[in-house]
């Protein structure tokens, strides 16, 4: 089978609506068995075992754990109260707190869609209630969303540093810049908005004595990030063990500081990090085949030379590869795109000049976009789902963060030091 | 007769969402294990000064095995990720055909998978793990095994998508299409 048959079948399979891991598994099956060596077939469990028994991958169904215990334990309603106090009082006060408290949510999860399920049947009735228009409340919870994944803790982080073999640690730091400058983004476009508008400038009332457990209550929701950070850069933990950390720190803060959580939300959180976990894992576990059958048939020289052949300069490959990949966004996962494209374009990137971290937060933030993006943005369908609002309105409402999304995109792909800077801080050689 | 095979269909019904239930709380009580491994590896590290040389391996390998036996039940559920969008759009008949198509093609290497998986346990059967000093056909065999309960599954995935043409699981496909 040539690798134009094979790439053939595995989109007929993927685009036609067959799982994404099953099409990566079947199609690398076809290959494997008309390349006319039956041991190849044979070694197949080998490539597959190999792609998903790897260790810093099972730090991805830890942080999913901890993040929906901390959900669970109640961490999101004191969030918004903390951001409410913090930044209520200006004119869009409520649409800038769910900005606020999506930025602190993220250092919990490492995920968008729990950001959407946590805040999103919070902040949409109420917003609306204020006087929000129902379609900008819905645009703003998911579009500020999008920092779940970048600030650390991430899943899709730690998928690309398995795949690339690049450390996690340098990586978790490397997108804090990008990601905060994201949220001052969609802060920005939420000010603009608020005016243009004249959304409501509600007064907000506050004692010292509230502002202090308030405080208290987001201060530990961000220790998480920070142990997990300052545990993995100090060589105190390891990826994983960080992980495991984050789910005890969780299960003390459910179980004795906010005595909130209870058995039952435990188990639930488990069997849905497991579901979670395993989706990812299928996938995983398709494309240890699918980067197999690429090695062999030299899929990265043919793309490096493909897009060498198109432009040598770096501006111009620098869009190409975001062009692609935002197209590729708009398709899949984010996860599923970093997976098959990631090691295949990796070859050009370096010929740019990007380090790996780099090219890894800008490929981070640009599929993410996607998430956003019809046809198939699973944030924007669930977002549309939970509101009962039009898509392509909420679509429109969404436009002006995505564009800032982009311009934040290519700075990350021209400007090393927002994703380099702070690892070198930290001693990380990159 | 028609009252007792459609009763004995029910029954098997009945026992596959347990199992896949059963399966999710098992998976859930590996993951959990793995986490108080993790953990206690730091503790004990850092107040014993002793770390666990099985406490890596270990969790790789529930976490495999946690991983291969929910896709089985993610795989009952048809929840895996999926590209729709092109699906949803496309006419009911050639969605009908299409996904009895899938069913099939999903089975057929599931057997291929059981078979190969199990060869490769066996070939692993005299390998030892360095750390837990087990036989490395116990971590392999989470292949062959997920592959089985995957199989069965998809039976009634396609016995179901056989009988109800405008269902996807518990999704009725023309609620979210108009065509």
């Amino acid at each position: 089978m040539t690798l134009g048959v094979f790439l053939l079948v595995f989109l007929a399979f993927l685009f036609l609506g067959m799982p994404v891991g099953f099409s990566m598994l079947i199609s690398g099956f076809l290959y494997l068995l008309f390349s006319g060596d039956f041991m190849n077939l044979m070694m197949m469990p080998e490539k597959v075992f190999g792609g998903i028994n790897v260790f810093v991958l099972t730090a991805i169904p830890f942080f999913m754990l901890a993040g929906d215990i901390m959900n669970r334990a109640g961490i999101s309603d004191r969030l918004i109260q903390f951001s409410n106090i913090v930044i209520g009082r200006v004119r869009g006060g409520l649409a800038q707190v769910n900005v606020l408290a999506s930025i602190l949510f993220a250092g919990i999860t490492g995920v968008a869609l729990g950001d959407i399920a946590a805040l999103g049947t919070i902040f949409i009735p109420s917003m609306e209630k204020q006087g929000y228009d129902k379609e900008f409340s819905a645009g703003v919870t998911a579009a500020s969303s999008l920092v779940g994944p970048i600030i650390p803790p991430s899943t899709v982080i730690v998928l690309y540093a398995a795949v690339m073999k690049v450390s996690v640690g340098g990586m978790f730091l490397g997108a804090i810049i990008p990601g905060l400058l994201i949220g001052v983004a969609d802060m920005g476009v939420v000010a603009a908005i608020s005016s243009y508008r004249k959304y409501p400038k509600v007064v907000v009332k506050t004692t010292p004595k509230e502002f202090m457990f308030s405080l208290k209550d987001a201060f530990l929701a961000m220790l998480m990030p920070v142990i997990i950070i300052a545990g993995i850069l100090s060589g105190m933990f390891t990826p994983t063990e960080a992980a495991a950390v984050s789910v005890f720190y969780s299960l003390i803060i459910g179980f004795i500081v906010y005595r909130s959580l209870k058995w039952k939300d435990l188990l639930a959180s488990l069997k849905g990090a497991a579901r979670s976990s395993a989706k990812l894992y299928l996938i995983i576990a398709g494309a240890s085949v699918i980067t197999w059958v690429f090695g062999a048939e030299q899929v990265p020289k043919v793309a490096e030379n493909f897009f060498l052949s198109i432009t040598t300069s770096k501006i111009l490959l620098v869009l190409l590869v975001n062009a692609f990949f935002l197209f590729m966004g708009t398709w899949m996962d984010p996860g599923v795109s970093i997976i098959l494209f990631a090691p295949i374009l990796w070859p050009i990137a370096a010929k740019m000049g990007l380090n790996e971290i780099q090219f890894g937060i800008m490929l981070i933030i640009n599929t993410n976009i996607g998430l956003c993006t019809p046809p198939v943005g699973n944030i924007l369908f669930a977002i549309t789902d939970l509101a009962k609002v039009d898509l392509f309105k909420v679509s429109k409402e969404v436009l002006p963060f995505l564009a800032f999304n982009l311009l934040i995109v290519l700075a990350t792909g021209f400007i090393p030091e927002l994703t380099l800077w702070l690892p070198r801080l930290f001693g990380i050689e990159v | 007769m028609k009252s007792s095979s459609s009763g004995l269909l029910t029954s098997i019904g009945s026992f596959l969402s347990r199992l896949s239930d059963k399966l999710v709380l098992l998976s859930a009580i590996l993951l959990f294990i793995s986490v108080i491994v993790m953990t206690a590896l730091v503790f004990s590290r850092y107040l014993f000064k002793y770390s666990f040389p099985w406490a890596e391996e270990l969790t790789r390998y529930l976490i495999v095995y946690m991983a291969l036996l929910t896709a089985a039940t993610v795989t009952y559920e048809r929840e895996h990720i999926t590209v729709n969008y092109f699906f949803d759009h496309l006419p009911r008949l050639l969605r009908y055909v299409l996904r009895l198509f899938f069913d099939i093609c999903i089975f057929a290497t599931m057997l291929i998978w059981i078979f190969v998986g199990f060869d490769t346990a066996l070939f692993m059967e005299y390998m030892w793990s360095s750390g837990l000093g087990i036989s490395m056909m116990w971590p392999y065999f989470a292949i062959p095994l997920s592959g089985i309960i995957m199989s069965i599954f998809l039976i009634r995935n396609f016995l179901q998508d056989l009988k109800h043409p405008d269902r996807y699981g518990n999704k009725d496909l023309d609620l979210q299409v108009k065509e």
